[in-house]
C-alpha cells in the first residue's frame, strides 16, 4: 500500500557523504580554488616544459645576451623575458625551472611525510618505549640546525635531482610525526579501534586501514605546507651554489646567477623569486583550503 | 618542580650527546679524511702517515670518544685550513650571528605580537586580514631574494642603508629584516590563536560578566595565558635563527657562524663543520631547556608532569 517505508539507498541519499560535503564547500572557498590554480598552472609547466617553452633552455646566444623584455625597448616575441648574462632564454629557463622545483618540492614532502607519519602512528598508537624513542628522535631532529646539515650533506653527496630530494626530506619528516602521532592518540580512543582489537586484527591492519584513512586528511595539510618549505630550502640551496648544480635551470640558480646584473637588470632578480614565491603561496592556499573543507571544526 | 627539572635535563643530555655522534658521524662518511688532509697529488705514504699523525687509522668508536672528551673541556680540534682552534673560529664569529638572531627575534616579536593580538580581538577586520596577508607573505617568500629585493631597494635606489658588512649598526637593519620574516609568520599565528581561545574561554566570559574593563580582560586575563606557548616558541625561534641565518649572512657579507659553517663546508674544513653543528645543537637544546623552565614558572600545571 502507500505506507510501505521509503527503502533505506533513498534515506542515505538526504544525508550527503563527507566527500560531497567537502565538495560542495569547496565550491565557495576562494582560497582553495585559487592555490588549486596556481598549483595546477606549475604541473602543467612541469610537465609540458618541451611544449611549451619557446626555446632550449641551455641554448646560448652569446651574441644575443642580456637582451630586453617584451615590455622594454627593442624588445621581441622570441624573448619574452629577455635573456640572461649566457643569451639564454629567461622565460624558457623559468619554465623549465617548474619541473625542478616541483619534483624535489613533491619527492621530499611525499618521502618525509611517509617516514614521518609511519613514525608518529607507530608512537601514538604503541605507546610506550615506542613513543618514548619517537618522541626522542623528534628532538633530536630538532635541535640539529637543518639546512646546515642539508649544506654538508650536499657537499658529500652531491647535488643530483635524487639526492636533493632525500636530503630535504630528512629535514621535514619532523612535523608529520608530531602531527600524526598526536591525531593518532585520538583515533586510538575510538570504539571502532576497540572493536577491531576485539575482532582479532593484527596491528598493522589497524594502523593503514583503521587509523591511517582518519587522519590522511591532516596529513595531507602538513604535506602542502611542508612542499612549500622544501621548495624555499630546495632553491636557497640552489642559490648558494650547493643544490642543484649548474646549468640546471632551477629558480634558486636563476636569481644566483641574476644576482651580478641585479642593477640594471632587476628584472632576472624579480621574476624566478617571484615564481617561487606564487607558488609556495598557491600551495599553502591549497593546503589551508583542504583543511578547511574536510574538517570545518578545525579553522584559525 | 625538581623532577620535572631533572627528567628534561636528563633528555637534553641524551639529545646533545646523540646529536654529536651524528655529526661526527656524518662527517666520517664524507670519505677518507687522511687523503684530504694529505691534500691532493699526496702519495700513499704521505696519506698513511697523515692517518696516523691523525689518529684516523683507529677504531671510530676510539676516535669519537677522543674527540668527545676533548670537546668537554673546550678544545674542539684545529682547522684543516687555517690551523686555527676551533673553539677560537666559533667564539670570534658567534657575536655576529647573535645579534642578527636576537634583533631579529626581537624586530618579530615587536610586530607579531601586537599584531597577533589586534588580529584575535578586531576578528575578521582589516587588520586580521592585514596580519594574515604578513604571515602568508613571510612563510612564502624566499629569504635570499628578498635580502635581494631589499638591497635592491634601499642599498641602490634610496640609498638610504648599507648593504655588505658588519661595521655599524645601521649594517643589521636589512639583514635583520629579512631574517625576521622566517620567524614572523609563527609567532603572529600562535599569538593569534591563543588570543581566540582565550577570548573565547569561560573565565574571559566571567571577566566581562563582572564588569572589567575592557583592557583588563583583554591583557590581565587573556593575554598571559595565550603568551604561554610564544614564549616556548620565541626560544625555540631563536636557535632556529642561530642555525638558518647561513642565507642572509652570505647576501649580506656578514662574518658570522652561519658564514664560517658556509665557507668551512666549500673546502671540506671537517673539524670545524662538525664543532659548528654542535655548538649550534648545543645552544638549542640549552634554549629549549631554559624556555621549558619559564614556562613551568609561569604555569604551574606543567610542574605536575
Amino acid at each position: 500500500m502507500s505506507n510501505t517505508p521509503a527503502p533505506l539507498d533513498n534515506m542515505e541519499l538526504a544525508m550527503p557523504t563527507p566527500w560531497q560535503q567537502s565538495w560542495s564547500m569547496a565550491k565557495y572557498h576562494l582560497g582553495l580554488q585559487t592555490g588549486a590554480l596556481i598549483v595546477l598552472i606549475a604541473l602543467i609547466c612541469a610537465v609540458f616544459a618541451p611544449w611549451i617553452a619557446p626555446t632550449d633552455p641551455y641554448a646560448q646566444d652569446l651574441a644575443n645576451r642580456l637582451a630586453p623584455t617584451i615590455w622594454q625597448e627593442g624588445g621581441s616575441w622570441a624573448h619574452i623575458l629577455g635573456t640572461d648574462g649566457y643569451g639564454r632564454d629567461v622565460f624558457s629557463r623559468l619554465i623549465w625551472g617548474t619541473q625542478v622545483t616541483m619534483i624535489v618540492g613533491f619527492g621530499a614532502a611525499v618521502i618525509s611525510g611517509i617516514v614521518g607519519s609511519t613514525l608518529g602512528m607507530l608512537g601514538g598508537y604503541l605507546g610506550g618505549r615506542v613513543d618514548a624513542a619517537v618522541i626522542f628522535l623528534i628532538n633530536v631532529k630538532l635541535a640539529m640546525p637543518g639546512v646546515l646539515i642539508a649544506l654538508s650533506l650536499v657537499s658529500i653527496f652531491g647535488g643530483s635531482l635524487l639526492s636533493i630530494t632525500i636530503i630535504l626530506s630528512l629535514l621535514f619528516w619532523d612535523h608529520f610525526a608530531v602531527v600524526t602521532r598526536t591525531a593518532t592518540q585520538e583515533v586510538r580512543t575510538r570504539e571502532f579501534i576497540a572493536a577491531a582489537e576485539c575482532s582479532g586484527a593484527s596491528r598493522s591492519w589497524i594502523l593503514f586501514r583503521e587509523i591511517l584513512p582518519n587522519i590522511t586528511s591532516k596529513i595531507i595539510v602538513i604535506g602542502s605546507l611542508e612542499m612549500g618549505i622544501a621548495i624555499l630550502v630546495e632553491a636557497a640551496l640552489s642559490f648558494l651554489g650547493l643544490g642543484i648544480q649548474p646549468p640546471t635551470p632551477s629558480w634558486g640558480i636563476l636569481v644566483a646567477e641574476a644576482r651580478d646584473t641585479m642593477f640594471f637588470k632587476p628584472h632576472l632578480i624579480i621574476a624566478p623569486g617571484l615564481a617561487i614565491f606564487i607558488l609556495v603561496v598557491g600551495i599553502n592556499l591549497l593546503g589551508d583550503g583542504i583543511r578547511d573543507v574536510t574538517e570545518p571544526q578545525g579553522r584559525n | 618542580m625538581w623532577r620535572y627539572f631533572v627528567k628534561r635535563l636528563g633528555i637534553a643530555i641524551l639529545v646533545v650527546i646523540t646529536v654529536s655522534v651524528i655529526s661526527f658521524g656524518l662527517l666520517r662518511l664524507s670519505g677518507d679524511l687522511a687523503q684530504i688532509i694529505a691534500g691532493e697529488g699526496a702519495t700513499q705514504a704521505q696519506i698513511q702517515e697523515t692517518r696516523i699523525l691523525y689518529g684516523l687509522d683507529r677504531h671510530m668508536v676510539l676516535q669519537y670518544l677522543d674527540w668527545a672528551g676533548k670537546a668537554m673541556t673546550g678544545d674542539l680540534g684545529r682547522s684543516l685550513f687555517t690551523n686555527e682552534p676551533v673553539f677560537q673560529l666559533i667564539a670570534t664569529r658567534l657575536p655576529v650571528t647573535a645579534t642578527l638572531a636576537f634583533s631579529s627575534l626581537l624586530l618579530a616579536i615587536c610586530v607579531a605580537l601586537p599584531l597577533g593580538v589586534f588580529a584575535a580581538v578586531y576578528r575578521n577586520s582589516w587588520i586580521d586580514r592585514a596580519a594574515l596577508g604578513i604571515a602568508v607573505f613571510g612563510s612564502a617568500v624566499p629569504n635570499f631574494w628578498f635580502a635581494l629585493v631589499l638591497i635592491y631597494i634601499f642599498g641602490v635606489q634610496l640609498r638610504l642603508l648599507p648593504i655588505s658588512g658588519s661595521a655599524s649598526w645601521w649594517h643589521f637593519v636589512l639583514p635583520t629584516v629579512t631574517l625576521s620574516t622566517m620567524v614572523m609568520p609563527q609567532i603572529m599565528r600562535l599569538t593569534r590563536g591563543g588570543m581566540i581561545d582565550a577570548l573565547d574561554s569561560d573565565y574571559v566570559k566571567m571577566a566581562w560578566a563582572k564588569g572589567l574593563n575592557p583592557g583588563i580582560v583583554f591583557f590581565k586575563h587573556a593575554l598571559r595565558n595565550a603568551l604561554l606557548p610564544v614564549v616556548a616558541l620565541s626560544a625555540v625561534s631563536l636557535g632556529f635563527l642561530l642555525g638558518g641565518s647561513v642565507i642572509v649572512e652570505s647576501v649580506f657579507s656578514l662574518n658570522g657562524i652561519g658564514s664560517l659553517a658556509y665557507e668551512s663546508i666549500q673546502r671540506a674544513d671537517f673539524p670545524v663543520v662538525q664543532s659548528i653543528l654542535f655548538v649550534l645543537s648545543f645552544i638549542y637544546v640549552l634554549l629549549t631547556l631554559l624556555s621549558d623552565l619559564i614556562n613551568a614558572r609561569i604555569d604551574p600545571r606543567i610542574r605536575l608532569y
